[in-house]
């Protein structure tokens, strides 16, 4: 019923965005194996020595891994204080959840520019700047009501009779939620680590803010030297990081379903 | 018994205090605290030897910002820029996500799984790639000429539309995502319901459906007119140097100028601006309820 | 009216409706019958033009709609749930089958009123729909059906989800609209007591087959198979084997009584399964006392009460006779006051029960 509503030419719309949605990442791996050197499309031969000139850079190697240093650590915090929070807030009344909620969800809406500024000036005070965790916490700003959002929504889909249960038989609260809640919402918990890991790793306006010499993410490098020159190697990087989130998201479209997780985020 | 408990905090009461209160750190120390002290710095005095005269108070930046005419302009050109992605955003967001809702299979699939990829990808390769497909020698430009729609290379980097594309493509893949989670909710009895009594394909989009995400168009529009005047990136590496927004500014007075009352000043005008607009139009338009839920 | 020819619709490998003519007359209501699962929604909703048939034609008053969209079929529906608009007011519903018609506001204003009246919501106009009672939004839905003017009217179980009071005033409520607007109805329901009170005509509905079309009374009384007995009327269906054919024909019962079978002896071959279906209200029942006095020649059994339950307009029965349970239904005072425990003679005429073969098929 639902494939009939969409007639020849809105489909022929949504096929030319899908291909314009979906093109640059496509040409970018493309371009990582031009052997040419120069940054063009379609590749005039295929090469991998701009991989091996990435094994080769310091710097890169560097940036790759303050990316997922960072994006490791933000995972990690933004996925226990969201896993709080969806506990907590289940005992709230509305009005109060709804504040907890929009207080969470504020810095979402916050140009990255303007947060890159105010971490800044706050960070420098205490020699915090362009540092791991300056990154971490201003990164988990907007992981965390992401990881959030989802982890309340595998929440919402839990029998959560089956947690009383375990307690009126016995378990204390670490051990229900452990035993009980856990596994059921393992699906939840997963995508909400991810997101979160997959959000700091892409993060790049504050990063550019917070992060200096010793701290530059692979965003970062690859938009320095973006300003500079247009280096094969960022199209390398960039493959390669679009090739992870893209595992990253099939992965997570396996475990909770494409739809579904769509629709949490 | 019942009085002791109402006035001693009760165990749950203070175990769910316990659970938030990382949300509540997290959120009050990096997010409020620094916002409260832009605002300090946005209120002391400028100097020409470092960032700002500490513990001055003066309103050098709001002055700063109020009286350059370039401040003006870039302002309005900013809102000008948000305002023109925004309703492209919303529209592309609509119609997309409607069709991947309509959508089965792998059909279905395949529309969201390009939309979440497009999402996880980082601007900066985004962008670096938007500028290669849409230069003149680039694949869009050689369609174009391909099935006769251009016989001169139509310039689309460079430009404004150069900086609109850019910034499309960071905000279109919220806008989906923001417009399917709200579609998934609906009931497809009440499309058959529409069908059945005389509505064709439009009827229903009109009446059935466009009702139905309204919320979800809020966000989309929110997330999208929010980052579009922060527009940093976009404008800088696919606009002509003329599409400079509030964003590119403020980073020139912080990174460049070491002004930071002025850029600090700047920061919390836009900020105003933003969330005044956000607040008018959610007013007017009655969706901050649904925009919470969503 | 409405023309079904062969009409079958699948899902991969699962045949939701296979092959099912039937003619629904004009003004009547055509009940359609059957158990969660037999198609019969699924064929509803072919002839509203949201399933596509594999095979066949659906014809509405001579004109083929087979291939014709939902929008323009003369038909309206009644979801199982109702399905109203929540973003909008009753009288919006309403009001929207002549809105998509290009009827301008006032005059669909005015025929929303009328529709309202025929289902006295009129009070509700203005409310929305989310804050109407179950029965309400039935109502509601009705009247937004019945606005259109349809040729025929498709009801998809419309009261499964009102509670068992409100789905008898409702019963009643539709008959009178029927009654009022003389719009050819086809209704689907999975509940008997709704589809003999509704139903000009029903029919049986299983596994994707229409296996019997007629009157209530007519299907009632005389089943065509197996399936449509034990869906219709008997809980009593057992198995026998055929002890005798040329003799006449005599069955053995699981509970190691002879008892003979009235079945065309053509039929039947020495050492088959008999399925044998008493109904509930045909058995009698009478203390053994009496029975002792019986010759025994006829069909009856000895039992004892297991359960005795008093249901106002009758009594119902459960008996066990060794591993078969039998129940049976008579009138207030005419059990002779049994209690569980009782031992008791189950009488039964050969020639009121029904018999069907091993494949279901009615023998008679």
């Amino acid at each position: 019923m639902r494939e009939r509503l969409l007639n020849a030419a809105g489909r022929g719309v949504v096929a030319v965005l899908l291909c314009l949605l979906v093109l640059p990442l496509a040409v970018v791996v493309a371009t990582a194996f031009d052997a040419s050197g120069a940054v063009a499309f379609p590749p005039r031969g295929l090469s991998t020595r701009w991989f091996s000139a990435l094994l080769a850079s310091s710097t890169w190697l560097q940036a790759l891994l303050n990316s997922l240093v960072v994006a490791t650590g933000t995972s990690a915090l933004s996925t226990a204080v969201g896993v709080a929070a969806a506990l907590g807030v289940r005992q709230l009344d509305e009005g109060r959840r709804r504040a907890v909620v929009a207080l969470a969800v504020l810095p979402l809406l916050v140009p990255g520019v303007i947060i890159g500024v105010t971490t800044l000036t706050l960070f420098s005070q205490f020699g915090l700047q362009q540092s791991y965790v300056a990154l971490v916490l201003a990164h988990s700003l907007w992981a965390t009501p992401l990881a959030f959002s989802v982890i309340q929504a595998s929440f919402a889909r839990f029998d959560w009779q089956l947690h009383e249960a375990a307690l009126d038989l016995g378990a204390t609260p670490i051990r229900a939620f452990t035993g009980v809640v856990a596994p059921n919402v393992r699906a939840g918990l997963a995508v909400a680590a991810l997101v979160a890991f997959v959000v700091s790793l892409q993060e790049f306006v504050i990063a550019l803010f917070l992060s200096g010499p010793d701290t530059r993410t692979v965003p970062v490098a690859a938009w320095n030297s973006l300003r500079q020159s247009l280096d094969p190697v960022v199209s390398v990087v960039s493959a390669l990081l679009l090739v992870a989130v893209v595992g990253l998201v099939v992965v997570v479209g396996a475990l909770a379903g494409v739809g579904r997780f769509a629709s949490d985020l | 018994m019942s009085t002791r408990t109402r006035r001693l905090p009760s165990l749950g009461g203070r175990r769910t205090l316990a659970l938030l209160a990382p949300l509540l750190a997290l959120d009050v120390l990096v997010f409020l605290v620094p916002t409260a002290y832009l605002l300090r710095v946005s209120l002391t005095a400028r100097t020409p030897g470092g960032a700002f005269v500490e513990g001055s108070w003066a309103l050098d930046g709001y002055r700063y910002v109020t009286e350059t005419s370039l401040v003006h302009e870039i302002l309005a050109f900013t809102l000008f820029f948000a305002v023109l992605v925004t309703a492209l955003a919303v529209a592309v967001g609509v119609v997309y996500a409607y069709a991947a809702w309509c959508a089965t299979g792998w059909t279905r699939t395949l529309l969201l799984g390009g939309a979440v990829c497009s999402l996880f990808t980082t601007l900066v390769v985004k962008l670096f790639a938007v500028l290669l497909v849409y230069s003149p020698q680039g694949l869009v430009n050689d369609l174009l000429r391909a099935v006769g729609l251009a016989s001169e290379p139509v310039l689309l980097v460079d430009n404004l539309a150069g900086a609109v594309i850019g910034q499309l493509y960071i905000v279109v893949p919220y806008a989906i995502l923001a417009v399917y989670a709200v579609l998934s909710s609906l009931n497809t009895q009440l499309v058959e319901a529409a069908r059945d009594l005389g509505a064709d394909g439009s009827g229903v989009f009109r009446e059935v459906v466009l009702p139905h995400v309204r919320p979800g168009i809020a966000v989309a529009a929110v997330i999208a007119f929010t980052w579009s005047v922060g527009a940093y990136p976009a404008p800088l590496l696919l606009g002509s140097g003329s599409e400079q927004t509030v964003g590119i500014l403020v980073s020139q007075l912080l990174l460049a100028r070491f002004d930071w009352p002025a850029a600090a000043a700047l920061s919390v005008v836009t900020a105003g601006t933003v969330f005044g607009s956000l607040l008018v139009v959610l007013w007017r338009l009655d969706l901050a309820g649904g925009l919470l839920d969503a | 009216m409405l023309e079904l020819d062969d009409l079958t619709v699948t899902y991969g490998d699962l045949t939701a409706v296979d092959g099912v003519s039937l003619n629904v007359r004009d003004g009547e209501l055509c009940c359609l019958l059957g158990p969660s699962g037999s198609g019969k929604s699924t064929l509803l909703r072919a002839v509203a033009g949201f399933e596509p048939p594999d095979r066949g034609r659906v014809r509405i008053d001579g004109q083929d709609v087979t291939d014709m969209p939902p929008h323009r079929r003369p038909t309206s529906m009644v979801f199982q749930d109702w399905a109203l608009f929540p973003t909008k007011s009753v009288a919006e519903n309403v009001a929207f089958g002549p809105k998509m018609r290009g009827v301008g506001r006032a005059d669909r204003r005015a025929a929303a009123q009328e529709a309202l009246k025929l289902v006295e919501m009129t009070d509700y106009a203005e409310a929305d729909p989310t804050d109407l009672s179950g029965g309400q939004q039935q109502r509601v839905a009705l009247a937004r059906s019945l606005i259109v003017e349809p040729d025929l009217l498709l009801l998809d179980e419309p009261l499964s989800s009102l509670d068992r009071g409100l789905r008898e005033t409702m019963q009643v409520e539709l008959k009178r609209i029927h009654d009022r607007v003389e719009t050819t109805m086809l209704y689907v329901t999975h509940d008997q007591n709704e589809a003999f009170t509704l139903g000009d005509r029903l029919g049986v509905m299983e596994a994707g087959r229409l296996v019997q079309v007629g009157t209530p009374e007519a299907v009632y009384t005389d089943p065509v198979d197996r399936f449509v007995e034990s869906f219709l009327g008997s809980p009593n269906l057992i198995t026998c084997r055929v002890v005798d054919v040329d003799e006449g024909p005599t069955v053995e019962t699981p509970f190691g009584v002879r008892v003979p079978a009235p079945v065309d002896p053509d039929r039947l071959t020495l050492g088959d399964d008999l399925v044998v279906s008493l109904r509930p209200e045909r058995l009698s029942v009478t203390a053994v006392p009496a029975a002792a006095t019986d010759g025994g020649t006829g069909a009856s059994v000895l039992a004892t009460v297991v359960e005795r339950v008093y249901r106002g307009s009758d009594v119902r029965l459960r008996l066990s006779v060794d591993e078969t349970e039998l129940f049976v239904k008579r009138p207030i005072g005419a059990d002779g006051g049994l209690a569980a425990g009782d031992e008791v003679t189950v009488r039964w005429a050969p020639d009121e029960a029904t018999y069907f073969d091993t494949s279901g098929a009615r023998c008679r």
